[in-house]
């Protein structure tokens, strides 16, 4: 083992010597190189088209780009009007928007404008069909006629949500673009004339307000984007950079040396990327601060060394060489192993991604050449002199004290560390794949605040479908156009979708146009010549530039159809895409089967694309990082223990994310090859120093471990804190991608150093507890250390109980409609009585209320409690509700609450909370006949209040002290109920049940309730006074409610058993 | 028109309500006064008479902010003994803030925390330290420092725990009843942890529940709560030595019908021992009993402790407990729990028999009854065999 480091050891002493003696050629050829690579710089350019986020091998993209080839590129704006009178049809707003459709024109690269005005609206007048502007002059139209035609245009399937909110309130205008993609400053520039008719726009019109969205301001903002951060993060991180090292290494000369070294990394990198031709987009802009971060830590350790070895005397010379000997290895093995994680990002799917790796890669290897020559050169040229203390530094000693601890408790470290991130792995699976992709840029951004504003009243997200005809002219086939019917009404249906254009509206309209506006013929045309002949009529009298090239290909062999989603994520998307797919599978023929494409399909898949990609790159870098480490410790079992403490990481940040946030967008598999490269840094630092104190000093396994943490502890801290630092910045990018990534990488670089500290040495220790045991029996110390394995099975046994159930864990509300219960003709009528009753008592979303209890006996001495129930609706009728009871009083009880998740058939879910002891009890509800806290209420009188916990059955119409009612008799469906029936009375103007008899088991009357002080809260009915008289007993319980409060804001969250132990 | 009214109405039942409820202080808490009776002389000399006065204070405070997000809780206890100036005492219960960040909330003070299913014994329940001269049920706790964080997510709740300070436990005197043969002298307690009481303890639990089962798992790494004892130097005192330990703990319960089974286990690490201990059982009632509103529950639990000699002694290693309890369900809460406990090693006895009922509006009565019994020399429960008592607490609440 010990001959080649010898040998390396060697080289790097021959290479410090060298870099001392010719230390000026040395500065001057690295500022020289670093400035001609420097040089590419001016090449670089920020990409602005959305597509490079697609490899040209990306599935969906290459759709995407054939349905685009096929009928009009996708480029937009789309301009939204919102009137401050809130009507699209009034005189200004329809003069802004003429004016807008009129200059729209003048954008660079504009094909085609859509507005209401220029709308073709048809209509017929005898055989003839007459096309004509929707709006034209409808600023000098009279109210009636605007009113006509806004009429026409909320009823036209083709404007209603797409071009006109439904309420008629706003209004938009869209414009196509079509690029020649020549040049960057083509979208520049159309986005600039864009803003400047905004701008025009708002200021001829104040009482408008317009936002500017679409395909060409999302391209640039990707690019302005990426220029912003590239302006305020790279300072910032030079600011926090240059703090923090002087901070630690106290010295001006090594902090200059230091930053030039940074400096000239991040300088080649970038260089070099211009030489290459790459396009920067927003994330491979984060790679200059990516590298400023991994620059600084190779030159941290190296002068770190150096002070220690000055400290303790050595000459300045020496003591570089020393430092130089000591680190060469380490500082080449991590910074190998990063280049091979930031290479592995080659692998993803994505190019942004390519070139974050490979610019980061050229950027490393720089920052280990200028740390290994230019920085000796230059801390040999410039003073240096740490000061000189005679004691251990609080650091030492720190390390010196965990060292002690890690040694003394390796099992305990091991079970406990270990479990930790075993509870924190089960979470991986809860992790769900999700982005919206307007939301990758924060609220800084323009594009994001404009499209937050559309979104609001329009779809932005379209899904096109190219739907092939039979043959050529097939498009006007009434088969086909009947199919198309079907499917657009499908889409229609469809959870997000806002709006569907599809031809077989403009077919239906024709067709009754051409029927002398007979609504009767507001329909598929039935004869195929005839809808040829309607589309040819219809097309020969559209003007330039609103033709039907965008919806139907040349041939007249296919159609487009655009369904438009509203404010959806990836998810959402995910769910149309499927549904829309099993759809068309089963009801449309094989010859009509079309795929859905655009940016939004693109974008939801790209993260789990992405995925599949980088788990081979992952995988790729993980086993090159295990074999650069067995080549480098010359150790195949270190090399694979290795991989322990560098996995272990990220999986415990997968872990923590999954229960932080739970979602994650598509950056999430590059962090995984990323963090690798990182993170395995300290195992190497640790395990290269442990090597060494074993194979020069020939100490034990615990030795080794305190020389280790002793000579390394302190710069892995440093390191640590810089890295994690420096990823940080990260968080104060306004783009999303970055942002995760920042948070992620940091997190594992946090979590690998608690491992590497606890959790590696602790393995290391147990590996090598032969040897342990015998120095421990040596030297006689206290020998705890034998294991007992019953706690770490223990231990596992309830992770795999924990992982189990959380992968167990049940789907909660599948969503069924009610259907009217019942066989005969009365049992139907009292269930759609009760029905009535009930749902005119529903969607009031939460409630909260006080109220008194008195309870009465049969001498009529009372006693009073007081109570506050809160409610939750669960609007699915077969889920019941949540509701939370909390006493008031009297003051012994004060604090106890009933929680209950109502079901229907199943008894409810129940848990008690007893203040005195704190406790939480779940509580059996079969007990559902029992009383109520003492009163004559039963448990099932106040939580079965759900329509289908009973059945039904009318009685008879009767009149009730002057109301008419319906008497319904309703037999509890649930089990261990106290009743066999109950008869109750709902009266028939507010629908409210006024009166309830219930009859025990044997069949007798026990209990009369009556209900009276109804009030109604906008539009929900709420008795304020229940009174239970047991005929039995004599006993009766009075309940008189205060005022309810409905929308206070409660969710699901408020009704969890653990929310109980915070209400007193 | 209509609309506009219960518009205003709403609007009026908004503020009023929360001008009401939040923003003030929330003043209540209880002053009582109770007697022991033990029937017995006493075993050990110096212990005290066989009738043992006491007055009790627990002053409450609660307040939440107009928001519902900030609280802040407060309980005091307090204890005049007339005989055991060890039982004489006062505590903080609770004195804490907390911050509900909806899906997530801090709390950060002194404050007490449960975990556990079971009746006769409670295993996971390791947050705070047991009040021991307050109840032998060890269900009266001391007030524990903490800055507590509780994640809750769908599918579950994550509770973290940094414990700063650590209570001793609380123990009769020499004169007190209840005692042990050689007294315990716990202003000397000793730490294995050189930090002492200033031990840093972490605790970590998850729990859920899916369907009829209720689950939870924890962690918890610091200071024994269960001291072992140590002879003193003198020979005439033992003192409480707390060690460092490392459990995990399980504790379940499946809910089914008028069933309740339960569970709670642990495994604990610590120097003097690695050891395992369960408890389990099932309660079972039975509701309105002879066709009226009362309800009985029959309880039945065992628990097993692995643990050796060298580590915090317990007595309930192989223990069966069997008890019943009435709720009448009546206006004034009243509720009688009898059972007994037999250690199916040694034999010994334990029975226990807790009344109680509301008199009026504030006046609250309790009334206990323990007792020993088959306790020989050398088992667990010897040094209390003459400790029988019979209990009279009178709570008025205010």
């Amino acid at each position: 083992m010990g001959k080649s480091f010898k040998s390396i050891d060697r080289l790097a002493e021959g290479l410090a010597r060298l870099v001392i003696r010719f230390r000026w050629t040395v500065v001057i050829v690295a500022i020289l190189s670093a400035v001609t690579i420097a040089s590419g710089g001016r090449f670089l350019e920020f990409a602005n088209n959305y597509r490079v986020f697609f490899s040209d091998e990306n599935p969906e993209l290459v759709a995407f780009e054939d349905l685009q080839a096929t009928y009009t590129k996708n480029d937009n704006f789309f301009f939204v009007l919102e009137p401050a009178d809130g009507d699209a049809f009034a005189t200004g707003t329809l003069a802004a928007v003429e004016q807008l459709t009129e200059a729209a024109w003048q954008i660079p690269y504009a094909i085609r404008v859509d507005s209401i005005s220029n709308f073709q609206h048809t209509y017929g007048i005898g055989d003839d069909l007459i096309v004509e502007d929707l709006f034209s002059g409808g600023a000098s139209m009279g109210l009636a006629e605007r009113q006509r035609r806004g009429d026409i245009a909320l009823a036209e399937p083709l404007l209603r949500h797409q071009l006109v909110s439904e309420d008629g309130a706003v209004t938009a205008v869209n414009v196509t673009l079509q690029y020649p993609e020549k040049d960057l400053t083509e979208v520049p520039q159309a986005v600039s004339a864009a803003r400047e008719l905004r701008e025009q726009i708002e200021s001829d019109f104040p009482d408008v307000d317009v936002s500017l969205t679409g395909v060409s301001a999302l391209n640039n903002a990707f690019a302005e984007t990426g220029q912003a951060d590239l302006g305020t993060l790279v300072p910032v991180m030079f600011g926090v950079i240059l703090l923090l090292t002087l901070l630690i290494l106290r010295s001006v000369t090594a902090t200059l040396a230091t930053l030039a070294v940074i400096l000239f990394s991040m300088m080649v990198g970038m260089g070099w990327a211009g030489f290459v031709g790459i396009k920067l987009t927003p994330i491979s802009g984060s790679a200059p601060i990516i590298i400023l971060t991994l620059a600084i830590a190779d030159s941290i350790h190296i002068l770190m060394s150096m002070r220690t070895v000055m400290r303790e005397g050595v000459a300045k010379d020496d003591a570089l060489v020393e430092a130089l000997r000591l680190n060469f290895m380490p500082v080449t093995i991590t910074s190998l192993t990063t280049i091979v994680g930031f290479l592995a990002l080659n692998f993803s799917d994505s190019p942004p991604f390519w070139h974050l790796g490979n610019i980061t890669a050229v950027g490393i290897l720089a920052a280990w050449a200028y740390s290994i020559t230019l920085l000796p050169a230059l801390i040999r040229i410039l003073p240096f002199h740490p000061k000189q203390t005679a004691t251990a530094s609080i650091g030492e000693r720190a390390m010196d004290r965990l060292a002690d601890f890690v040694i003394a408790n390796p099992r305990r470290l091991l079970v406990s560390v270990g479990a930790g991130v075993l509870i924190l792995v089960a979470f991986i699976p809860t992790i769900q794949l999700n982005d919206q992709w307007t939301q990758y840029f924060d609220e800084r951004v323009e594009f994001r605040t404009e499209t937050d504003k559309a979104v609001e009243h329009f779809g932005l997200y379209p899904i096109e479908f190219s739907v092939p005809a039979r043959d050529s002219g097939g498009v006007s086939d009434p088969d086909y156009l009947a199919y198309l019917e079907d499917f657009t009404d499908f889409l229609r249906t469809q959870n997000g979708v806002t709006h569907v254009y599809s031809l077989s509206d403009i077919m239906k309209r024709l067709n009754r146009n051409l029927h002398a506006d007979d609504e009767s013929y507001y329909r598929i045309p039935e004869d195929r010549n005839l809808a040829a002949q309607y589309l040819l009529l219809y097309e020969l009298s559209l003007p330039y530039g609103l033709d039907l090239n965008d919806r139907i290909n040349i041939d007249k062999s296919a159609t487009r159809v655009t369904a438009t989603l509203g404010n959806v994520d990836s998810i959402v998307t995910r769910e149309f895409l499927t549904a829309t797919k099993t759809w068309m599978e089963t009801n449309v023929p094989p010859w009509m089967q079309a795929s859905p494409t655009s940016a939004q399909v693109m974008f939801t898949y790209i993260a789990g694309r992405n995925i599949d990609n980088m788990l081979m790159g992952t995988v790729i870098a993980i086993v090159a990082i295990a074999l650069i480490l067995m080549a480098a410790l010359q150790s195949f079992r270190l090399g694979l223990l290795s991989l322990v403490p560098n996995g272990l990481p990220i999986l415990a940040t997968f872990g923590t994310w999954a229960l932080l946030f739970g979602k994650v967008g598509f950056s999430v598999a590059t962090v995984a090859s990323i963090s690798l490269g990182i993170v395995v840094d300290d195992t190497v630092h640790l395990l290269s120093k442990y090597v060494r104190a074993r194979d020069e000093r020939g100490g034990s396994a615990a030795d080794a471990i305190r020389y280790a943490f002793r000579s390394v502890g302190m710069a892995l801290v440093v390191n640590t804190v810089i890295l994690s630092l420096g990823f940080m910045v990260l968080l104060t990018s306004s783009f999303k991608v970055n942002v995760d990534m920042g948070l992620l990488t940091a997190m594992a670089i946090v979590f690998a150093l608690v491992l590497d500290f606890l959790f590696l040495p602790a393995l290391l220790l147990l590996m090598d507890k032969n040897e342990l045991h015998e120095k421990i029996q040596g030297e006689n110390t206290v020998s705890q250390s034998i294991q007992k394995p019953a706690t770490s099975v223990a231990g596992v046994a309830m992770l795999a109980v924990l992982a189990s159930a959380l992968i167990a864990s049940p789907d909660f509300a599948n969503g069924q409609e009610t259907e009217v219960r019942g066989e005969t003709e009365t049992e139907q009528r009292g269930f759609e009585v009760a029905a009535r009753s009930d749902r005119s008592d529903r969607g009031f979303g939460d409630s909260a209320v006080e109220l008194e209890m008195i309870l009465r006996n049969a001498a009529g001495k009372e006693s009073r409690r007081t109570l506050q129930i809160t409610t939750l609706e669960v609007a699915d009728e077969s889920v019941g509700d949540k509701s939370l009871v909390v006493f008031d009083n009297p003051n012994d009880i004060k604090g106890t609450a009933l929680l209950s998740h109502a079901n229907i058939l199943d008894p409810d879910d129940q848990w008690l909370f007893l203040p005195a002891l704190k406790r939480v009890k779940r509580i059996s509800s079969a007990n559902k006949s029992g009383p109520f806290v003492g009163s004559e209420f039963a448990f099932e009188d106040f939580t079965s209040l759900e329509l289908n916990k009973y059945d039904y059955n009318w009685l008879r119409e009767e009149d009730l002290d002057g109301l008419a009612t319906d008497v319904v008799e309703r037999t509890p469906r649930y089990e261990s109920s106290g009743y066999t029936r109950q008869v109750s009375w709902v009266d028939r103007d507010i629908f409210q049940v006024r009166k309830v008899d219930f009859y025990d088991r044997r069949g007798d009357l026990l209990k009369t309730l009556t209900l009276s002080d109804y009030r109604e809260y906008d539009g929900v009915w709420r008795s304020h006074s229940f009174e239970m008289v047991n005929h039995k007993t004599g006993k009766s319980t009075a309940m008189l409610y205060g005022d309810y409060e409905f929308g206070v804001g409660l969710e699901d969250g408020d009704f969890v058993k653990g929310r109980l132990t915070r209400l007193r | 028109m209509n609309r506009m009214k219960a518009i205003a109405l709403l609007l009026t039942a908004a503020v009023t309500n929360s001008a009401a409820q939040a923003g003030e202080w929330d003043i209540t808490g209880f002053i009582g006064a109770d007697a022991r009776v033990f029937w017995e002389d006493a075993r050990f000399a110096g212990q005290d008479d066989d009738v043992n006065l006491a007055a009790v204070f627990q002053p409450e405070a609660y307040w939440r902010s107009a928001d519902g997000k900030h609280r802040l809780s407060f309980v005091g206890f307090a204890r005049a003994d007339s005989e055991d100036s060890e039982r004489s005492h006062a505590d903080i219960r609770q004195a804490y803030w907390s911050f509900d960040g909806r899906g997530w909330d801090i709390n950060v003070g002194i404050n007490k925390v449960f975990w556990g299913v079971a009746e006769s014994r409670h295993l996971v329940d390791v947050i705070n330290q047991t009040d021991l001269v307050e109840d032998i049920d060890q269900e009266d706790k001391l007030g524990q420092p903490m800055v507590n964080f509780n994640l809750q997510r769908d599918f579950g709740r994550f509770e973290f725990f940094v414990l700063p300070g650590f209570r001793e436990r609380t123990f009769a005197g020499a004169d007190g009843r209840l005692r042990p043969a050689l007294p315990i002298d716990d202003s000397n307690a000793i730490y294995e942890s050189g930090d002492e009481e200033n031990h840093v303890d972490f605790a970590l639990r998850y729990s859920h529940y899916i369907g009829d089962l209720d689950i939870g798992v924890h962690l918890f790494d610091g200071t024994s709560r269960e001291p072992r004892f140590l002879l003193a130097a003198s020979g005439d005192s033992l003192l409480p030595f707390y060690e460092q330990m490392t459990q995990v703990g399980i504790d379940l319960q499946y809910t089914r019908e008028a069933w309740l089974w339960k569970l709670e286990a642990i495994s604990r690490n610590a120097n003097s021992d690695d050891f395992a201990a369960v408890v389990g059982g099932v309660e079972y009632s039975f509701y309105g009993i002879g066709g009226g509103s009362a309800d009985l529950g029959i309880l039945l639990e065992y628990s097993h402790d692995g643990r050796s000699a060298d580590a915090a002694p317990t007595n309930q290693d192989n223990d069966l407990f069997a008890g019943t309890r009435l709720a009448l369900n009546d206006a004034q809460d009243t509720s009688v729990l009898a059972g007994f406990a037999v250690d199916l090693d040694t034999d010994e006895l334990f029975f226990n028999v807790e009344a109680e009922r509301r008199f009026g509006d504030s006046l609250f009565a309790e009334l206990r009854l323990r007792a020993f019994a088959n306790s020989g020399p050398g088992d667990a429960g010897y040094s209390f065999v003459k400790d029988d008592y019979v209990q009279l607490s009178l709570n008025w609440y205010y």
